[in-house]
């Protein structure tokens, strides 16, 4: 039992992190349409520079922390503002194939830089420290990865709901040619949705290098598994993003956990399939995912 | 004219008298190309030199790959991001079939056929598989359908790892170059005489079988299936008020594209090194292949060519020939770091300023051009209006 | 003067069609006789492309039937009408930009052909032969339409004028007994409607393919129509020869809205 809790535990963690990233995605799609393929490389992006200047230049980690969000902000708006700008109302396939040019560059750039290779995370804390009880052992950087996703989630909410701009980019989802005639700055709109992704997307980055320890230009490939996150919850969809990616974290976690029991049965790496599999099942069944409004394909 | 228009439109629609195509074809600028490109071929054959033969090789399979993709993506609209998944099935299925018996208890599975055998063989399965997969795949859409693809890449991986009698596992197996009877390109034996190397042969039969699968594909696109395949990616509800079956259409289109991408991955493992691991079949070829698609040009064959040309052939030749100098100091970057840079940007430039890839960047110049052939003519066919009081004949 | 022994190529009933709270077609019935020239007309939204796409099986109504030819049509599925005989213009165009106007013809030909992707790639005798009889014919087509200068041009260079005609030319080449027009004059001027206009007739007279046109050129409407059917809210409010239509006081007031009143004298005294 205590084995269920903490890999329920460790999924929960993870699902934060995918539920991280899937938010980004979810809110760059609401602002503008777009899924942006290169939300990994901002994961992976956000964790190399808080490294670097955690390690490279002996900074103190928030103040990494802090670098990392802004590197990762300014290239987002930067692409946003300089490529993406000018590919609205191309087909879906030529922004996708962007996005993903994109994606390329940043992790060429980073592992070009040299540094790349087993990279140790920035953090304020012990990689082992943690609470034990009953069992199960609550590590620090899992308790803190909720925390501050649950922060992110309150922050998100209050600025969507209470505040100027949030509204706007509410408005701005629900209808873009209507949010313009009534005077909202689309623009600030797009650079926000944007800039709010690249920060989501640092974070997580930052949880993911502690807890894998070490981390190298592949760490934004763990971002694939948002897109069955938001395609669960709704692709339109806020709370389904952070939703989604949590069931997807459980799930993942519990069958690495179980994979032993029935490895004769599904052979190895099957937990790498099974946020896929439920995608496809999703998909089947309600393509809107658990909370996406109706209209998902024109037909 | 009432026989006139009742002929026109009667059941039975008759053909023209025949004008001799070969005539035609002989006297044309389409032959002095022909000759041209045949004796440059051959040039190439002679004095190339392994190396551009390897690259030119890659180029050629890569380029069937591409072509795949295009017909799927390209022509029909369905984006796919999952070629690799299709190009391992081909490959597992040539390696079972042609691949060498086990030597050790573990090895994987190998029945030594001729290449006449695996080489269909591995599209054929590709084929059902994509038979298998299409009507489910092909429910969704857009952005879904591209996801789905990507799925279908890890689902091939965690299949491949796994599969270790066909595959050997996580660390490879032994993929059988084209071989039939005693001869084997792998080790060639002379020929009337000549002893070529294995990247020679290779060339030689790499060259008709590429020429076959474009030719075949834009067949295909220019009578009744493809003509379907482009409507369905233009519009697909105004398709079928047309009287297109979209569910056949694409469905059709999925199955060739998988046949070819079957076709192309038996020959990607086997050459050059004739092994491959399961990590081979992974997302990031499939971009690799998505990229010589957009930047060559889709629906076009000879895009697909160049494009494969560019993503593939161009990193590899830069690399041969080490025209980029090397790093050698803390940041030493490697060839594929390079390529992925190429690529990367290439994909960037051209969907921002030409998307239409090269193939649309050198028709435009094209039209640029004719402007100055005929200075009345210069906005080119239908620049100018049919005046609305030309009467047709319907006027008596 | 209808005979009424001859039974009608398309009989609609009480068709009702419904979507996201809206009725966009409410209990309309109707009959088309074969080589008729039938004008559906009404204000913008009385419904009139809804049922263009219920007869183009695009939308399933949510009660009633159709029959064309004898046959149910509401058990076709989209791509099936082309084949039961059934041919369709477009409202707007734009939907194959991309595609010359000869490659759009023989789109139209695609369910007079035959090859599929093996025949198609191999292109043997029977396709190649195929392709040749099928082309001369459209190319006949291309003739007698206007066409045949801008035969390779794409449809998205053309002018709005004529990628209507191209449009109707492809639905001519699906050899249609029934021919659904949307707005075949939209946006186009006096003497290119009338050209049009003239087009439809001769269609008429020597093709003797029934037509279903939506339009809002009431002139032109009124001077080729055999039958004119007005719908206002989804509703059929008249039907019936042109000169019965154009006295109809229902009809007037739904595109006019309520009959004038004579304006009030501010004294109240009638003026003399």
């Amino acid at each position: 039992m205590a084995y269920f809790i903490q890999l329920a535990f460790a999924g929960l963690a993870q699902g934060c992190i995918y539920a991280l990233v899937a938010l980004g995605f979810t809110i760059i799609f609401k602002a503008s349409g777009v899924i942006n393929f290169a939300q990994g490389e901002f994961l992976l992006g956000g964790a190399f520079v808080a490294s670097v200047a955690a390690f490279e230049w002996r900074l103190n980690f928030f103040l990494a922390a802090l670098i990392a969000l802004a590197v990762t902000i300014l290239v987002g708006v930067a692409f946003e503002r300089f490529a993406l700008r000018r590919m609205i109302g191309r087909p879906v396939f030529s922004i996708i194939m962007i996005t993903i040019g994109l994606d390329i560059l940043i992790r060429t750039g980073i592992v070009m830089t040299g540094l790349s290779n087993e990279r140790p995370p920035a953090a304020p804390y012990g990689i082992a420290a943690g609470i034990n009880y009953g069992g199960v052992h609550y590590g620090e950087n899992e308790l803190w990865t909720i925390a501050v996703t649950l922060i992110v989630c309150v922050a998100l909410y209050v600025f969507f709901r209470y505040t100027r701009y949030g509204l706007a980019m509410r408005a701005t989802a629900i209808d873009q040619e209507a949010a313009l005639a009534m005077g909202i700055n689309i623009r600030v709109v797009y650079m926000l949705a944007w800039g709010i992704a690249g920060a989501v997307a640092t974070i997580a980055g930052i949880f993911l290098a502690i807890q894998v320890t070490t981390f190298d230009s592949t760490l934004g490939s763990i971002a694939l598994f948002a897109f069955p996150a938001i395609i669960l919850g709704g692709l339109d969809s806020i709370p389904g993003a952070v939703v989604g990616g949590i069931i997807i974290g459980v799930v993942q976690l519990l069958t690495t956990g179980y994979e032993s029991h029935i490895v004769q049965f599904v052979g190895t790496g099957f937990d790498t399939i099974t946020p896929y599999l439920l995608m496809i099942i999703i998909l089947l069944v309600r393509p809107y995912g658990l909370f996406g409004t109706r209209k998902v394909e024109r037909v | 004219m009432s026989e006139v228009t009742r002929e026109a439109t009667s059941d039975a629609p008759s053909g023209d008298a025949p004008t001799s195509q070969w005539r035609r074809f002989l006297t044309s600028r389409l032959r002095a190309l022909l000759l041209i490109g045949v004796a440059v071929w051959v040039l190439v054959f002679l004095l190339g030199g392994d190396n551009w033969l390897l690259i030119l090789n890659v180029t050629m399979i890569a380029a069937i790959a591409t072509l795949s993709l295009n017909v799927l993506s390209g022509y029909t609209g369905l984006i796919s991001l999952g070629i690799t998944f299709f190009m391992g099935i081909g490959a597992y299925t040539a390696a079972w079939l042609g691949g060498p018996p086990p030597t050790f208890p573990g090895d994987p599975m190998g029945h030594s056929l001729s290449i006449f055998i695996w080489l269909p063989a591995a599209g054929i399965v590709a084929a059902l598989v994509g038979a298998l997969v299409g009507p489910t795949a092909l429910r969704l859409k857009g952005f879904y359908l591209a996801i789905v693809t990507l799925a279908l890449v890890f689902i091939g991986l965690y299949l491949f790892k796994n599969a270790r009698t066909i595959t050997g596992g996580p660390q490879g197996r032994i993929f059988p170059g084209p071989s039939f009877g005693d001869f084997s390109f792998a080790s060639p034996t002379p020929v009337f005489g000549v002893l070529l190397t294995t990247n020679q042969w290779y060339f030689v039969f790499l060259t008709p079988l590429l020429a076959l699968v474009a030719l075949f594909v834009y067949n295909v696109m220019r009578s009744r299936a493809g003509r379907a395949f482009q409507a369905v990616r233009d519009n697909e509800t105004g398709a079928a008020i047309i009287g297109v079956n979209l569910f056949q259409a694409k469905m059709g289109a999925f199955i060739l594209s998988s046949f070819l991408a079957g076709i192309a991955g038996a020959l990607w493992a086997a050459y050059p090194g004739g092994y491959a691991e399961p990590n081979t079949w992974d997302l990031i070829l499939a971009i690799q292949f998505v990229a010589a698609l957009l930047v060559g040009g889709v629906a076009s064959v000879w895009g697909s060519i160049l494009g494969a040309a560019f993503v593939f052939g161009l990193p590899l030749a830069l690399d041969t020939f080490s025209i980029i100098p090397q790093n050698t100091s803390a940041t030493a970057f490697t060839s594929g770091d390079l390529s992925a840079i190429l690529y990367g940007g290439l994909i960037i430039l051209f969907m921002l300023f030409e998307p239409a890839g090269i193939i649309g960047f050198i028709r435009r110049f094209q039209v640029w051009a004719r402007r100055f052939e005929n200075p009345t003519d210069g906005r080119g066919k239908g620049g100018e209006v049919v005046a609305a009081s030309e009467q047709s004949e319907f006027e008596s | 003067m209808n005979d009424q022994a001859v039974s009608p190529q398309l009989s609609v009933s009480g068709v009702t069609v419904r979507f996201a709270g809206v009725t966009a077609l409410d209990d309309v019935s109707f009959a088309v006789q074969r080589g008729e020239l039938f004008a559906i007309i009404g204000p913008n939204g009385a419904g009139k492309t809804s049922l263009l796409n219920v007869l183009s099986r695009v939308y399933q109504p949510a009660a009633g039937g159709v029959t064309f030819a004898g046959r149910d049509l509401l058990k076709l599925r989209t791509h099936q009408v082309a084949s039961a005989g059934i041919a369709r213009t477009f409202q707007n165009q734009g939907q194959f930009p991309l595609t010359t106007v000869l490659d759009y013809l023989l789109l139209g030909r695609h369910t007079h052909m035959r090859s599929g992707v093996v025949l198609g790639g191999l292109y043997l005798g029977p396709t190649r032969a195929e392709e040749r009889a099928n082309r001369a014919y459209c190319q006949r087509l291309l003739d007698l339409m206007g066409l045949a200068r801008v035969r390779d041009t794409p449809l998205g260079s053309l002018p709005f004028g004529l990628q209507k005609r191209a449009d109707l030319a492809r639905a001519l080449a699906m050899q249609p007994r029934l021919l659904l027009l949307d707005e075949p004059v939209a946006g186009m001027g006096l003497e290119e409607s009338r050209d049009m206009a003239a087009i439809l007739l001769d269609i008429k007279e020597q093709l003797g393919i029934t037509q279903i046109l939506i339009e809002h050129d009431m002139a032109m409407v009124m001077g080729i129509a055999d039958r004119i059917l007005v719908l206002d809210f989804g509703r059929v409010i008249a039907q019936g020869l042109p000169s019965e239509i154009q006295a109809n006081p229902a009809v007037i007031t739904a595109y006019l809205g309520q009959e004038p009143q004579p304006a009030p004298n501010p004294s109240g005294a009638t003026t003399s």
